[in-house]
């Protein structure tokens, strides 16, 4: 049986695993599912269609599944994976995804229909806006915002303030509003766990693809950087920036009605 | 006090009887709170977290959650809050780290506006204000009186002087010096820099007018360029007729400089900072030294 504090609301007790807590104050809606092991704190808000995974932890203040800010998703389903810490004040929309082992700051933004992949750590208010897609292992800094239909890259890592307008390229720091290309996230693949010779690799594609302005490489850039650094992590940036050079304004997902 | 059941307060919470806590407040407890300090609606306070007397704690506070730091693994650290302070709705602030010196401590006098928040390991000293928005990472400093406006994010370690102006929005990256304003100029077309002297700081410090003349003078000389700053630094401090607030800033830079990144707080990395050692608690330090602990978060 859950521990539910007496003074919680919780509207259907069975969408809840065994040991999951609620704390005083929160409100579970109808229609959420939450896993075992998972810590809902105080003056937590956790509505719409919600599923949240196993060892989980909402802090105080946080909410969940709240109707989303702008015209969209309606009714649409908003899953949380396993693992995720959600820090005081987070709102997470209905519609939004989040995988598995994210830290989300005091004060973080998911819109509707935004995917997170996972592994992530977002510090304190990064607004991640609507159909926006993050991939695994990304780090921001404060007050980041990235824009509707952006993707960030796997392994980048945002500064702060940092706007991102169009596709972050995966491994690559970007800083600035709007942003651009600083350098390779090392420190990031180091810790993850990248050998040296690929990392090598990618300082190299890096200088020959980015020289510090805002411009996205050309193709000849691309074929010549993939030609010259054999290896599997450079094909996949290469790709992604293939990717976001054919979608509208640098960004693979925005659909092409939109100017 | 007030007691119903629009309230959870821990037993063991220790809270003055003339302390008032308003409704759907959340007390854990490990928590102190002194004379005549008000909590607003829906506050939480939770952890090893030690507030003073006659604080205005607004709506919506979280104080004493646990730290956003990875390296965290649930030891007992403190959140210390001074006399008189004001916290604006949505603040939230973080007990401290065992690698940072297991305390994060608010002074007294301090104006902390809507949604600020104050990372694990922060010192802000007396009658500073932090604007609405404001972020300090983790591990930082801010000293008496600084102005810090609304939005501006502090870098991990970086230290804001006494009596200086940080602009809005601005990247603090650098240790700001006292008693200047220190701002973006451009949006990041130039690093932020110092743009001058933060005039109503000095008239706040209560310096003597011929003090404040000797300080506007260093600074001019030390930020106008700041090439060979540590030269400029050395012939300055090297000088005899130096008004005692132009030698604090001059120590202030040589401090700075003696970091990392422009940071001075670099040095205390993964130690204790002596600021820990003189705020915390006799029990604090008997557990620390103990090395036990089980904070429950």
């Amino acid at each position: 049986m859950a521990e539910i504090s007496p003074k919680a609301v919780v509207v259907d007790a069975a969408g809840l695993a065994d040991d999951v807590k609620v704390g005083p104050f929160s409100f579970v809606g109808p229609e959420v599912a939450v896993g075992p092991g998972t810590v809902i704190a105080n003056h937590v808000t956790v509505t719409a269609r919600t599923q949240i995974g196993a060892g989980c932890r909402l802090f105080p203040g946080c909410v969940v599944g709240c109707a989303p800010s702008g015209p969209g998703a309606g009714d649409a389903a908003c899953r949380i994976g396993a693992g995720n810490v959600i820090r005081e004040y987070v709102t997470i929309e209905a519609g939004a995804t989040l995988g598995d082992s994210n830290l989300l700051m005091v004060g973080c933004h998911v819109a509707h229909d935004a995917v997170v992949a996972g592994e992530g750590i977002f510090a304190n208010f990064t607004r991640i806006a609507h159909h926006a897609r993050v991939e695994p292992f990304v780090r921001t800094s404060g007050s980041t915002a990235v824009e509707a239909y952006a993707t960030v890259g796997a392994y980048a890592f945002t500064t702060g303030y940092a706007e991102v307008r169009s596709d972050v390229p995966p491994y690559a720091i970007v800083q600035g509003v709007p942003v651009r290309v600083r350098g390779l996230n090392v420190e990031n693949l180091r810790r993850c766990g990248f050998d040296a010779a690929s990392i090598d690799a990618l300082k190299r594609a890096f200088r020959l693809l980015f020289n510090g302005s805002r411009a996205a490489p050309t193709a000849e850039q691309l074929t010549e950087a993939e030609a010259a650094c054999e290896n599997e992590y450079v094909r996949h940036l290469v790709q992604s920036l293939r990717r976001s050079a054919a979608g509208t304004g640098g960004r693979a997902l925005a659909p092409t009605t939109e100017t | 006090m007030e007691l119903s059941v629009t309230r959870e307060i821990a037993d063991g919470a220790r809270i003055a009887p003339d302390a008032r806590i308003g409704c759907f407040c959340v007390i854990g407890p490990h928590v102190l709170i002194g004379p005549g300090t008000v909590l607003g609606r829906r506050v939480t306070i939770i952890g090893n977290t030690h507030v003073g007397a006659d604080n205005v704690i607004d709506d919506g506070c979280v104080l004493g959650a646990v730290p956003q730091d990875l390296k965290f693994r649930g030891h007992d650290t403190w959140l210390l809050i001074g006399d008189r302070n004001r916290l604006g709705p949505n603040v939230t602030a973080h007990v401290g780290t065992e690698a940072g010196g297991s305390c994060t401590r608010i002074g007294s006098d301090n104006v902390l506006a809507v949604g600020a928040h104050v990372a694990h390991d922060c010192y802000v000293d007396d009658a500073a204000y932090l604007g609405p928005a404001v972020l300090l990472a983790g591990h930082v400093r801010v000293e008496d009186g600084a102005v810090i406006e609304d939005g501006t994010g502090c870098h991990h370690f970086t230290t804001v002087g006494r009596f200086s102006r940080v602009g809005a929005r601005t990247p603090i990256r650098r240790d700001v010096p006292p008693f200047t304003h220190f701002s973006s100029l451009g949006y990041y077309t130039r690093p932020p820099a110092v743009l001058g002297v933060h005039e109503e700081g000095l008239a706040r410090a209560g310096l003597s007018e011929p003090e404040c003349d000797d300080l506007r003078r260093t600074i001019a000389y030390l930020f106008d360029d700041e090439q060979a700053l540590a030269v400029k630094v050395d012939q300055l401090l090297a000088r005899s007729d130096l008004s005692a607030a132009s030698r604090a800033l001059c120590v202030f830079c040589r401090r700075t400089a003696s970091g990392k990144f422009g940071r001075h707080r670099e040095v205390f990395r993964g130690r204790m900072p002596p600021e820990a050692a003189e705020c915390l608690p006799a029990e604090a330090l008997v557990k620390i030294a103990r090395g036990k602990g089980a904070n429950q978060p």
